[in-house]
């Protein structure tokens, strides 16, 4: 099975992400909240790293306007990369509704991928409120014609690998049967290991080896510094090497613990 | 303890939430040496003050955290009927684990802090210290309990309290002065949570010459917590009185 098959268009599959989309309505003042938070953030990462930066226009060769351009970019994937599926699949196992999803003409796994696909498209209108907030708290600048395609190449790939992670992180609820914590902890640490708090650039040696060995950088870090215009030309071929790399990988793992979680199915209650 | 992965992932979360917040200061510190002329160990210690104070609250209060649910769902009805006061019940009610985090996390930076700095103790200063821990608890819970009043009329206070709580958590670990002007004036006399931290610290620090106002005042910081936390405690009691149990 390749990529295009797991996005094989069952005509059911439209309609579930129509519905999805729609539910999104539901979450709009707590998203707006969480928008609050996320500039509140937005606004002291950009004071400190000032304060650290002293006046001075580089540090380690990075100019002060790149990096607050990073951090920008890098909070509003935090905002929008997707993370519904693994709550969607938290849900339908602890609540056994999982039983009917199986059920259904349209596979598990494709209905969560619906479902992600959806919120993310009904998620996109606050674009429109979200871009010039975090240009006024952080900084914005559109990077090069050449580097907005690949931005937006390596933007597809990161939201496919993050898309993979959390489906793999919400079957893991078929033997824990309770992914709380498990998702929390892999949510706060993959924020900080994205590099959304300190670029990897920055990142003392020992730390950044681990980081990049790590999925988590090409979620958020390698996009961002495509954005940021730090990564450019040729630059970028090994960047999104390794998001293609990550892609295949979780794909495999993906598939293969989904073929034993439907061994292990256990409905609460049934 | 049925479910022992949960129970440690939740410490964990609770730790790890709030450390890798220090994790990204002692970073940035690392790299540059200082931050608006503090140092990294000087900044572990307000930061470790301001997380051991967040976590004293939370260990009496933590199950503020549900009043929307419990005021929703009715089940306030049953402290009501219980003869010891609600507000008592509501602090020694259940207990969320990730609290420990917090707590472990905060006394364990403020320990290191503590060791790290050279600072001229006195007799005073040790029991300023002391009270500041519990006035932070007191600051820190004002602006919880606060905003949770107003569940009783309009069901839900959640999305202020998660702001007010994240403006600690992002403001409370620094010094002031590295903000600008308005964002100084908001954390000073708005919401006054730079008496949390980094007022009290200044004056552990002999870094008094920081302030914007007398040194009277900095010393006064635990009573100002106080202060606030009763006020706090009478809105909520009035506020309670609006409570309208669930329809049916």
């Amino acid at each position: 099975m390749t990529l295009a098959s797991l996005f094989h268009v069952n005509p059911a599959a439209p309609e579930v992400i129509r519905i999805a989309a729609r539910q999104f309505q539901v979450y709009r003042v707590r998203m707006l909240f969480w928008l609050i938070t996320m500039m509140i953030q937005l606004y002291l990462l950009r004071v400190v790293w000032m304060a650290v930066y002293d006046g001075r226009d580089s540090v380690n060769g990075v100019p002060a306007s790149t990096l607050l351009i990073y951090l920008t970019i890098s909070s509003l994937h935090l905002f929008f990369l997707p993370n519904r599926i693994v709550f969607e699949i938290e849900d339908r196992i602890s609540t056994g509704k999982v039983a009917n999803d199986l059920i259904r003409p349209l596979g598990f796994m494709q209905q969560m991928i619906a479902i992600q696909i959806g919120s993310i498209v009904g998620s996109l209108p606050l674009l429109v409120v979200v871009i010039p907030v975090a240009a006024v708290v952080g900084q914005m600048h559109l990077p090069s014609p050449g580097n907005l395609v690949l931005y937006l190449i390596s933007l597809f790939l990161a939201f496919t690998i993050s898309l993979l992670l959390w489906m793999v992180v919400g079957m893991s609820g078929f033997w824990l049967l309770n992914i709380g914590g498990l998702r929390s902890v892999i949510s706060i640490a993959g924020d900080f290991l994205a590099g959304a708090l300190v670029p990897l650039w920055f990142m003392p040696d020992a730390l950044r080896v681990v980081v990049q060995l790590l999925p988590f950088q090409a979620m958020g870090f390698l996009p961002a510094s495509i954005f940021a215009g730090q990564t450019s030309g040729m630059d970028t071929v090994q960047p999104l090497m390794v998001q293609a790399i990550w892609v295949v990988l979780l794909l495999g793992i993906a598939k293969l613990v989904w073929k034993k979680a439907q061994r292990k199915l256990v409905i609460q209650g049934g | 303890m049925q479910y022992r992965l949960n129970f440690l992932m939740d410490v964990g979360f609770g730790l790890l939430f709030q450390s890798l917040g220090f994790v990204f200061v002692w970073i940035v510190v690392g790299q540059f040496d200082a931050i608006g002329g503090w140092s990294l160990g000087e900044i572990t210690l307000l930061y470790g003050l301001r997380l051991a104070a967040h976590g004293i609250w939370l260990l009496l209060f933590s199950q503020l955290y549900s009043i929307d649910r419990q005021v929703q769902q009715g089940e306030y009805d049953r402290m009501l009927l219980r003869p010891i006061p609600a507000l008592l019940q509501l602090m020694f009610g259940r207990f969320r684990v990730t609290v420990l985090g917090d707590l472990l996390g905060g006394s364990v930076l403020l320990g290191i802090g503590l060791v790290a700095v050279d600072i001229d103790w006195s007799v005073p200063k040790v029991l300023f210290l002391l009270a500041t821990l519990f006035g932070g608890a007191a600051l820190d819970g004002t602006f919880q309990l606060g905003p949770a009043a107003l569940t009783f009329r309009y069901l839900d206070s959640m999305p202020l309290r998660v702001i007010f709580d994240s403006m600690f958590m992002y403001f409370g670990g620094y010094p002031v002065t590295i903000f600008d002007r308005p964002a100084r004036f908001l954390i000073t006399y708005l919401v006054p949570l730079a008496f949390m931290a980094w007022v009290p610290a200044t004056i552990l620090l002999d870094k008094t010459s920081d302030l914007p106002f007398p040194v009277w005042i900095a010393w006064c910081s635990p009573a100002i917590g106080a202060g606030l936390l009763a006020i706090a405690v009478r809105i909520f009691l009035k506020e309670s009185r609006h409570y309208q149990s669930a329809g049916s």
